[in-house]
């Protein structure tokens, strides 16, 4: 199966900043990535929906073929608007969902859970995840997989330095999209995000 | 000439080799198979992330028409490996020196650094 455009120019534009990696190098760094993104910042969010009865506190919820629940992000009622908790739950990894108060009355809720990736993969060795995220998120999983890539020893594109480089950038670019998500990918969101720059951290008494 | 099945890569070999007299090669078939076969483990013990998630391939005289897997852009490093494992051998016609260097450059393009 052909890969989609996205996955062609990311993987030929790897090439260029780490000559001699092939895909079978590229692919298990890009999944080490994507699976520390999508889990620190809640990018993949699912609506599970559940129906809910008195007098029953735990519901097993499925995830996506090729995906893992990562954090409960909230239990809304379909009613109302989204992501605004209906009800008191917590999540009991791997599969539970756990209400914390008893249900009054029958009903059908939405169960809304942060994903990340996991096995198996695609036949072409990607793993699983919206494409859209790679487009969004382009120079930042960019960075991620290569920081991983150039820290590997011994390899022709072994390089400390650029590494460094490319772990901060990443950081950075995952920071970012953790304030994105947290302002629903809204214009005119806050200015600032952690980690903060210029934020004080010390102060003198008396001054 | 392209590298798409395991003959094309032993034709180059006995090119290097100036051993291409079908009438009576000077290295035997199974001898640059061995070779070439050595060449793979040492390739997976150097580069694991070539041969992920599938067996390390070793061919025989039988199977030199199956494609060579292996990644195509280090084809001539594997190459330079079996012409050095040929080139050790205890024979008047090899070359100590030339082997080494054949050999040290296999692994400095798979792996800067590997011993």
């Amino acid at each position: 199966m052909a890969q989609s455009d996205a996955f062609q120019r990311f993987y030929a534009d790897a090439a260029l900043h780490a000559p001699g990696a092939i895909a079978s190098t590229l692919q298990p760094e890009l999944f080490a990535t994507l699976r520390d993104f999508l889990q620190k910042t809640n990018v993949w969010i699912e609506q599970i929906p559940v129906f809910v009865v008195p007098d029953t506190y735990d519901y097993e919820i499925v995830p996506p073929a090729g995906t893992a629940f990562n954090r409960l992000m909230a239990v809304s009622d379909p009613q109302i608007r989204t992501n605004s908790w209906a009800w008191p739950a917590t999540f009991v990894p791997p599969t539970t969902l756990r209400l914390t108060r008893n249900p009054t009355q029958p009903a059908n809720w939405d169960v809304w859970m942060a994903l990340f990736a996991v096995d198996p993969v695609d036949v072409d060795g990607n793993p699983v995840f919206p494409e859209w995220m790679l487009d969004k998120f382009f120079d930042t999983l960019f960075s991620g997989m290569l920081y991983r890539v150039l820290m590997q020893p011994q390899k022709p594109y072994s390089n400390a330095g650029l590494a460094a480089t490319r772990y901060k950038m990443y950081v950075q670019g995952r920071a970012q999209a953790l304030a994105e998500v947290q302002h629903g990918y809204g214009f005119d969101m806050q200015s600032w995000q952690f980690p903060a720059a210029g934020v004080t951290r010390s102060r003198q008494r008396g001054v | 000439m392209a590298f798409n099945t395991v003959n094309d890569v032993i034709t180059e070999v006995r090119t290097l080799l100036q051993d291409t007299d079908s009438a009576g090669f000077r290295y035997s078939n199974s001898s640059i198979y061995q070779a070439l076969n050595e060449g793979l483990l040492e390739a997976a013990r150097l580069r694991p992330d070539f041969f992920r998630g599938i067996p390390i391939p070793q061919y025989g005289s039988s199977g030199s028409g199956d494609p060579i897997l292996f990644p195509p852009t280090f084809i001539p490093a594997l190459i330079n490996y079996v012409c050095g494992r040929i080139q050790l051998r205890d024979d008047e016609a090899t070359n100590d020196q030339r082997a080494s260097v054949f050999i040290m450059s296999f692994k400095q393009t798979l792996a800067p650094g590997a011993t």
